[in-house]
């Protein structure tokens, strides 16, 4: 049983209360007002292709004894590729290097309204395919690894169907493949979404108009709780800045280009198409039984964007012989960001995809020479 | 509430002024019965009892003081017109959605959230079909028919949306209700237990957050949310399309491109690309193919 307070004990709590609040908020200011390090996409990197608004970035590897056998990164078109190299201390890329891999990643970039007609046999078949003749050539190697992030690994295992010759591994991690689950909100609402109509209006598909179907996921959290949450902990500069990254990021949501999100919204939400077999990519067909590399289905157990049971069935579909799944105890941004998932995630990633690097230059025959390493200091392409 | 309640001043001064003008007017059948504000009443009254039953509102029911004399003063002025109840058979269906909306509204005040939701949007089409709907979809004549016609769509479609985000905000309402409810109850439990302490006002909150998200993704999670989020969207570019075309229907006698050029510019200037991509792809190809012949020096 707890002592029963004074009155003037009462008082004194609550204006000690009041006090830590206002001395909060004066630092808080502070901090906002201060000079605040909220640079993204820091690890040294150039730009090694473009193609219209599409990117290609190569970073400089971290150690002399990287990988010869390149590995692209293949993001989402929906927010931006920085989510995996947000900050020193919590970037993906650093960490693959570090491991040992030679890394390049596509920047989508931001479509514009000219880009409305953009189809999915054009991201996959040109910007892709270009993307992959280039490095192939670049570091003269037959095959490259694919690594593909959420909407990123369906590309990236419609690429490989469609193209095993130039794919060494394939590595999908929170890749949605059957869409037939009611365990997302996502794929709940898109099956009655008349995407016709949206993209007949909208042109290209406002990003604002996908965050706002984001934030309804949980309003409660995202649009309420974040904030008081942000506030409690205003005088921690860590924490504020953090942040205030990850809100830059979260915001940052590029248009869509209206005909390849018609496409993937119906042949992918409304008829999940890829796992029946029945899709069609520039009028080839998709068959996932066409992936023989080896596959790594990488997924996080709480996601709620692509819940586990989109990306499982990958595993079973293809005719590789040597696949593995993993999964994390953790949602769709944590598997990236979170302090566990980086000392988790990439260093089993890395492994995997090192350990079946070697095989290639010896079955294949070819010794491939080193990429030069052509990133210039100060040149690095980083987000402010 | 004092210095929101005194933008109403003006027109309440208004209100008494026509009052006194149109009852000092002699009319005939000054006496007669008239019911037409009845589902008007209906809803008021349900209204005041649903917002009653809050905490702290009583004050706020003043809010709808002018907007009952304005109606009252409406209603004196038409009962002092003969024949008016064959004008009334016009408004039938209004008068029958307004009932219904008066029952919903009573029905919400008392907690019950089951008819409302199911049909509302149903509801609320079938009124303003019957009504305004008639009106907007009359064959305009005349020189600018095309650009009325335009205006009167997106009046329609205006009106559709309109009733599709009701429909989407009452279906929120039902969680919010229901979690105020629960954490109404739990809170008075937490609090009474344990009063003295400062973190019960932090286990609060945590109450808070995790009822209302319970109960809002039990919403989400439903086909029924799904459609109406849908229909509110369909229903929102509906509007959006039809305000453009109408805007556009006014900019093409001036000399500004409009979306449907650009439209028409993007469209060419895709094909172009696309056709160039493959011919630099068969040139690249075929450049390759002379590279390789010269190497073997055929």
């Amino acid at each position: 049983m707890k002592e029963k307070k004074s009155t003037q004990e009462k008082v004194e709590e609550v204006r000690d209360l009041l006090f830590r609040a206002q001395e909060r908020m004066v630092k808080g200011w502070e901090v906002l007002s201060g000079p605040m390090d909220v640079g993204v996409g820091q690890t040294p990197h150039e730009v090694v292709l473009q193609e219209d608004k599409a990117q290609l970035l190569h970073y400089t590897p971290l150690r002399e004894d990287y990988s010869r056998v390149p590995t692209l990164i293949i993001y989402a078109l929906v927010n931006r590729y920085y989510m995996l190299d947000l900050q020193q201390d919590r970037s993906m890329v650093r960490n693959l290097l570090g491991a040992g891999l030679d890394l390049y990643l596509l920047d989508w970039g931001y479509p514009s309204k000219a880009d409305r007609y953009i189809t999915l046999d054009d991201y996959i078949n040109h910007y892709m395919d270009e993307v992959i003749d280039f490095i192939r050539k670049r570091n003269k190697v037959q095959k490259v690894n694919l690594m593909g992030i959420c909407q990123g690994g369906t590309f990236c295992t419609i690429y490989s169907t469609l193209h095993p010759e130039k794919i060494r591994n394939l590595v999908t991690v929170v890749s949605p493949i059957d869409f037939n689950t009611r365990e997302g909100m996502l794929n709940l609402w898109s099956r009655f979404m008349n995407v016709e109509k949206l993209v007949d209006t909208y042109g290209n598909v406002p990003g604002d108009f996908l965050n706002f179907g984001f934030l309804l996921l949980n309003p409660i959290r995202l649009m309420f709780h974040k904030y008081v949450e942000f506030m409690e902990n205003i005088d921690d500069e860590n924490f504020v800045t953090n942040f205030v990254r990850m809100e830059k990021w979260i915001f940052d949501s590029p248009d869509q280009a209206g005909e390849a999100f018609k496409e993937f919204i119906s042949k992918f939400y409304q008829k999940n198409q890829l796992i029946k077999g029945e899709l069609e990519i520039g009028g080839k067909h998709v068959d996932l039984r066409n992936i023989t590399m080896p596959l790594l289905n990488v997924f996080a157990e709480h996601d709620n964007l692509v819940p586990p049971e989109c990306s499982r069935p990958l595993t079973d579909l293809v005719s590789s012989q040597d696949k593995k799944m993993i999964s994390f105890p953790t949602g769709h941004i944590g598997i990236f960001v979170g302090g566990k998932s980086q000392k988790q995630v990439c260093p089993q990633i890395a492994e995997w995809l090192l350990s079946r690097s070697s095989e290639e230059l010896i079955s294949e025959g070819v010794v491939p020479e080193k990429p030069k390493r052509v990133a210039k200091k100060g040149k690095t392409g980083a987000k402010k | 509430m004092d210095n929101m309640m005194n933008f109403f001043k003006p027109m309440e001064k208004s209100l008494e002024f026509y009052q006194k003008l149109f009852s000092g007017m002699q009319m005939p059948g000054k006496d007669a019965e008239f019911n037409f504000f009845k589902p008007f009443e209906m809803g008021m009254e349900a209204y005041k009892d649903f917002f009653s039953k809050m905490q702290g509102m009583e004050k706020f029911m003043g809010f709808f003081q002018p907007m009952e004399q304005g109606l009252a003063s409406y209603k004196d002025f038409c009962s002092r017109m003969e024949g008016f109840e064959d004008m009334r058979k016009c408004f039938l269906p209004v008068e029958q959605g307004m009932e219904t909306f008066s029952e919903y509204l009573r029905m919400h005040g008392e907690g019950d959230f089951s008819i409302p939701y199911k049909d509302f949007y149903s509801s609320f089409i079938k009124v303003y079909e019957e009504t305004v709907g008639k009106v907007v979809k009359v064959p305009t004549v005349g020189p600018a028919r095309q650009a009325f016609e335009k205006y009167l769509k997106s009046v329609d479609a205006s009106i559709k949306f309109f009733g599709a985000s009701l429909d989407f905000y009452f279906k929120l309402q039902k969680p919010w209700m229901e979690s105020m409810e629960e954490v109404g109850l739990k809170a008075r439990k937490i609090l009474s237990e344990n009063p003295e302490d400062l973190d019960s006002f932090k286990e609060l909150y945590d109450l808070i957050v995790s009822t209302y998200e319970e109960r809002f993704q039990e919403l989400f999670k439903t086909d029924a949310f799904g459609r109406t989020l849908e229909n509110m969207l369909s229903m929102s570019l509906d509007f959006q399309k039809t305000y453009e075309e109408m805007a556009e229907e006014f900019l093409k006698h001036t000399p500004i491109t409009t979306k449907a050029d650009m439209d028409d510019v993007y469209k060419e200037l895709y094909n172009i690309k696309k056709k160039m991509r493959e011919q630099s792809k068969i040139i690249k190809q075929l450049e390759e193919k002379l590279e390789e012949r010269s190497a073997s020096g055929k």
